[in-house]
């Protein structure tokens, strides 16, 4: 098995970005492979925040780049590589979140998890222990609200982008967003001091 | 809680959470194309060969089936046929009885017509006779006529020869030529 390592994939500039776009739509030998070393980690870590940090991440980094070597030709240049990787991601891990609820219900497997109240006894793991309940917080959320919640607090794009990834309006998008935030707020407020 | 608050405590999520991905990413994403590829090419070649498979089958099947059904319609169609033959020939034949009955009738008709047609011209040509006859007997039965009564019955011997009139007439004139003789030969 292959060494497993921690990527985090450092950003390309903007031309360094179209060049590669650019090469990697005609299909030129060895663009894929720079493609997957420049994105693989940005992409593992939005499919892990969009999964609720679960580890079956993997798999769905997987299928994104498989999505992406397969429609090489049809990406046209219309939206920067990191963008069309986002689409392609979001839509893999809809998908896979499908797949996953189906599987549960048939197994009957309780997924949702319920926060723990109480703080915790060890004062200096508060630190820790609010990053774990913020993300079952939001690991919580329904998907599609899920979605709004990180791509806009996480991958800080704005109400319009957030809308044109997932395919909804900029009112739907601050709608979800304020659901979630009044979800958060029941939910991180007794955890966190004013 | 403020939203500020909120978007620290979400950015800051995921803080010390990095998610690993194996080095060789992109050689298992090529090999797993490749697969995905090869299922599907077997999973075509195999929908088309069971497709082949299955048109040879059903032509060879139809073919077969075309040629049982020629033999059978052959003996069906040769027993329609010889069916079809006989009832013309029986509707032939009522066709002509019924045909030649009817002439028979019509033929029938006529006679029985001509004769009728020829009683009465019969009757007609008796009845004439007769009235002639009884003309001829009153004249003959007056002296002063008695001449022109033997001329009636002349004529009716002449004109109705075969008719018991004629018979009669000859009869009379018979009479009375022998009547005459011997009045002749009393008075010699």
């Amino acid at each position: 098995m292959a060494a497993l390592a921690a990527m985090d994939g450092a950003e390309l500039s903007g031309a360094e970005e179209s060049a590669l776009a650019v090469r990697f739509a005609r299909m030129e030998a060895g663009a894929f492979e720079e493609v997957v070393a420049a994105y693989q980690g940005r992409v593992a870590r939005l499919a892990s925040r969009l999964l609720g940090w679960d580890a079956e991440v993997d798999d769905v980094v997987q299928d994104v780049f498989l999505a992406a070597l397969t429609g090489a030709k049809g990406f046209g240049g219309k939206s920067s590589l990191w963008t069309w990787l986002t689409t392609i991601t979001l839509n893999r891990c809809r998908r896979h979140l499908r797949r996953r609820a189906l599987w549960r219900r048939f197994w009957s497997v309780a997924r949702r998890t319920t926060l723990s109240e109480g703080a915790s006894a060890d004062g200096t793991a508060i630190g820790a222990e609010t990053s774990a309940r913020v993300r079952e917080a939001v690991a919580g959320l329904p998907p599609r609200d899920r979605e709004v919640v990180v791509l806009f607090y996480m991958e800080g794009h704005s109400a319009e982008e957030v809308g044109r990834l997932t395919g909804d309006t900029a009112n739907a998008v601050q709608v979800r967003l304020s659901r979630a935030r009044r979800k958060l707020d029941e939910v991180l407020a007794p955890l966190v001091k004013e | 809680m403020d939203l500020d608050r909120i978007a620290q405590l979400v950015s800051q999520a995921d803080a010390g959470v990095t998610p690993v991905v194996r080095e060789d990413l992109a050689r298992r994403v090529r090999r797993r194309l490749w697969r995905r590829r090869a299922v599907r090419g077997t999973a075509a070649a195999a929908v088309l060969l069971l497709g082949v498979m299955l048109s040879v089958k059903m032509l060879g099947g139809r073919g077969e089936q075309r040629v049982v059904v020629q033999r059978t319609d052959v003996r069906d169609l040769r027993r329609e046929c010889e069916r079809l033959e006989n009832e013309a020939e029986l509707h032939e034949r009522v066709a002509t009885l019924l045909v030649s009955n009817e002439r028979r009738e019509v033929r029938e008709r006529r006679r029985l017509e001509d004769v009728a047609a020829e009683d009465g011209v019969a009757m007609q040509v008796e009845r004439s006779a007769l009235i002639l006859l009884r003309r001829g007997e009153r004249l003959a039965s007056y002296a002063g006529t008695r001449d022109e009564g033997v001329d009636v019955y002349r004529q009716i011997v002449r004109l109705f020869p075969r008719t018991q009139g004629g018979e009669a007439a000859r009869k009379k004139l018979d009479e009375m030529n022998s009547n005459g003789a011997t009045e002749r030969k009393e008075q010699s």
